[in-house]
């Protein structure tokens, strides 16, 4: 019996894999780390944390308010009636369909708006959370400790953007877990990855189905170029469940080993662990 | 027991000063497109799209009104008791308004130093002098950074930190004339239940706040072609009715005049506008509002009176709350007239149902001050 994430919960990642346009469909939300651009105290959604329903209403606002011609004021995109593509996306449609969603990635990407991984995993959690135990996770993660009082008060404000990797990292929050106890709703986390070791990176495990664990991401590789990232789906398929998570295969997009970029950072982490919340 | 003589000169006052700012607005309108004192699309990145038409309106319109109500008041109605001062402080603010519209077209680019810059030069300045003056100055560059954070950043002309100074010089002129010049009976407020309440020296800060808050407010609302203008000719005609009913001669000729020249600026300023106001007619009228209101002693009744830019100047606020402290909107755009285009209303509609808004509120200010 696979093992799942609730029903609101696989909804969010469809959204995000799929953004809320009317009239544009297979929109898939790409990847946005606020590390560069260094925005502060702006909009959650221009720092990487929107959910799929923001990034797509601060779409239509930009378009609207730069006169970009991508939507009208009822958030519909005006390609596909130029470019002739069915209205509601689906994976059914090729050619325009595929045109209008390409020029609204870019468009996207151009203007900052996309989901990091912790953002993405937070929003996902969240949904699950509320559904399967009705806990408002955004409240009761410990972000930072109320000793530092000016901080404290930001995170409690802001949770979504204070919420980073290392919050999901920490023991106060979470519990590490074994390979092979592994469910739907607990993280793969990684510190200190990179070539540099000097980012983190986060997935949710989405399915546990004996032989595989799903999990779902944000993450920009390298091989994609500027306008290729976004959340994305893979599976570590169990070869030997005794030999720890980097003794399994893990397949995203159709690719294996190293060639595998999540795979990759996982290798290259300081620490590698799945973890459990707490509550 | 209300004068039917004084109405009878206020509507004769507006009707002249209508007249007058009619015969002269083809010079203005000449004027302001021989010097290019227009809206360029090169500054402005709203001037695409359905706005693009709008790039090239001569701005600095407000000229008429305020250049009008000046004439006619210092030949017929100069009262040093009275109309000096709130002619004074609406001079004040649009000539802040005229700098600031001038700077934002014709002077450079203007880059502001941020607090993080100004530190870095205290430790790394190679001058010792010049690194004590940056620890001095510390202070100015806490305020710059503090009132940017909550202001919009236009890159020339005026920047809000100093826009605000300016501003508080224009309150705090009728905030002295009615503390010491007026006598001890202006040192309380009138409440519509309560009656007068003494206040005291608490007046200082309040006509400064209620002139800063105003002239903002008007600013912010003029943004669709014949909203402020509008929403104005209605809140003059109540200040005039107000000022008629609590027997201030001076002023109810003053808010007829400006009435009347507003009725001009608004035939000329409704869609397609033959030209805009400006920070020079928004800043100068909105300090006037306010100090006519608290001149005829019916501050708390302000809000009512300027209702529609209230509620322009409340959403910015709200908005850059709730993008600050929250990280979300509660608009589309702010303020909220960008809202409603946002929603896809057209500009006349989103104007006609704010003035017909503001109608109401007005006239609920005058009825509540009759009572």
């Amino acid at each position: 019996m696979p093992n799942t994430l609730s029903p609101s919960a696989l909804r969010t990642i469809n959204d995000y894999l799929s953004l809320p346009f009317r009239g544009a469909g297979n929109v898939r939300c790409p990847y946005f780390n606020n590390a560069r651009r260094g925005r502060r105290g702006q909009l959650s959604v221009l720092v990487g944390k929107g959910s799929p329903r923001d990034i797509a209403e601060e779409a239509q606002i930009i378009s609207l308010q730069y006169h970009k011609q991508l939507f009208d004021h009822e958030g519909c995109c005006l390609h596909h009636r130029q470019s002739g593509a069915p209205p509601g996306g689906g994976g059914e449609q090729h050619g325009a369909g595929e045109e209008v969603a390409r020029d609204i990635r870019k468009f996207l990407i151009d203007n900052g708006l996309g989901v990091d991984c912790s953002g993405f995993v937070t929003r996902v959690l969240a949904q699950h959370f509320l559904e399967t135990k009705n806990v408002n996770l955004l409240k009761r993660l410990r972000v930072v400790s109320p000793a530092r009082f000016w901080r404290w008060l930001v995170a409690k404000l802001r949770p979504m953007e204070n919420i980073s990797v290392s919050t999901y990292a920490s023991d106060e929050n979470t519990e590490k877990v074994k390979l092979e106890n592994a469910r739907a709703g607990d993280v793969i986390v990684m510190l200190r990855t990179g070539q540099r070791r000097d980012r983190n990176h986060i997935l949710i495990i989405t399915e546990t189905d004996g032989g595989f664990i799903r999990y779902g991401c944000a993450r920009a590789w390298g091989c994609e170029g500027k306008y290729g990232h976004g959340v994305s789906e893979g599976f570590i398929r169990l070869v030997n469940p005794k030999a720890g998570l980097l003794g399994q295969e893990w397949v995203e997009l159709g690719k294996t080993g190293e060639a595998n970029e999540t795979f990759l950072e996982a290798k290259q982490a300081k620490t590698l662990e799945i973890r459990r919340l707490k509550f | 027991m209300f004068s039917p003589d004084l109405i009878q000169t206020a509507l004769l006052y507006l009707i002249f000063s209508a007249l007058g700012a009619f015969i002269w607005a083809p010079l203005l309108t000449k004027f302001l497109y021989k010097y290019k004192i227009t809206r360029r699309a090169e500054f402005d990145f709203t001037m695409k799209g359905d706005r693009g038409c709008k790039a090239g309106t001569p701005i600095m319109g407000g000229l008429l009104v305020i250049a009008t109500v000046t004439i006619i008041t210092l030949i017929w109605n100069w009262n040093r008791e009275s109309t000096y001062v709130p002619i004074g402080a609406m001079a004040v603010s649009a000539l802040l308004g005229a700098a600031d519209d001038l700077l934002n077209i014709f002077g450079k680019p203007r880059r502001e130093r941020t607090l993080k810059q100004t530190l870095t030069l205290i430790r790394v300045h190679k001058f010792w002098r010049t690194r004590v003056w940056y620890v001095l100055s510390l202070p100015w560059a806490f305020y710059k950074r503090a009132v940017s954070a909550f202001g919009s950043h236009p890159g020339r002309g005026i920047q809000v930190h100093e826009k605000l100074l300016f501003q508080f010089v224009a309150g705090a002129i009728p905030a002295w004339w009615i503390y010491y010049k007026l006598g001890e009976h202006w040192h309380s407020i009138w409440t519509p239940v309560l009656g007068q309440i003494p206040i005291g020296w608490w007046i200082i800060p309040l006509v400064i706040f209620a002139v800063m808050f105003t002239a903002n407010a008007v600013n912010i609302a003029d943004g669709l072609d014949g909203l402020a203008g509008g929403a104005m000719i209605i809140t003059f005609l109540g200040l005039m009715v107000m000022s008629w009913t609590a027997g201030r001669e001076s002023f109810t000729l003053l808010n007829g005049t400006v009435a009347g020249a507003l009725i001009a600026y608004t035939y000329f300023n409704v869609k397609p506008a033959r030209f805009q106001m400006g920070d020079v007619g928004a800043l100068g009228l909105g300090a006037l509002v306010a100090i006519n209101g608290i001149a005829i002693n019916r501050t708390l009744l302000i809000p009512l009176l300027g209702f529609i830019f209230y509620v322009e100047i409340v959403s910015v606020i709200l908005q850059v709350c709730f993008r600050r402290l929250l990280g979300r909107r509660l608009f589309k755009m702010a303020p909220v007239h960008h809202h409603f285009e946002f929603k896809g209303w057209s500009e006349e509609k989103i104007v006609m149902r704010f003035w017909l808004m503001h109608a109401f509120m007005v006239i609920l200010a005058v009825w509540i001050s009759m009572n």
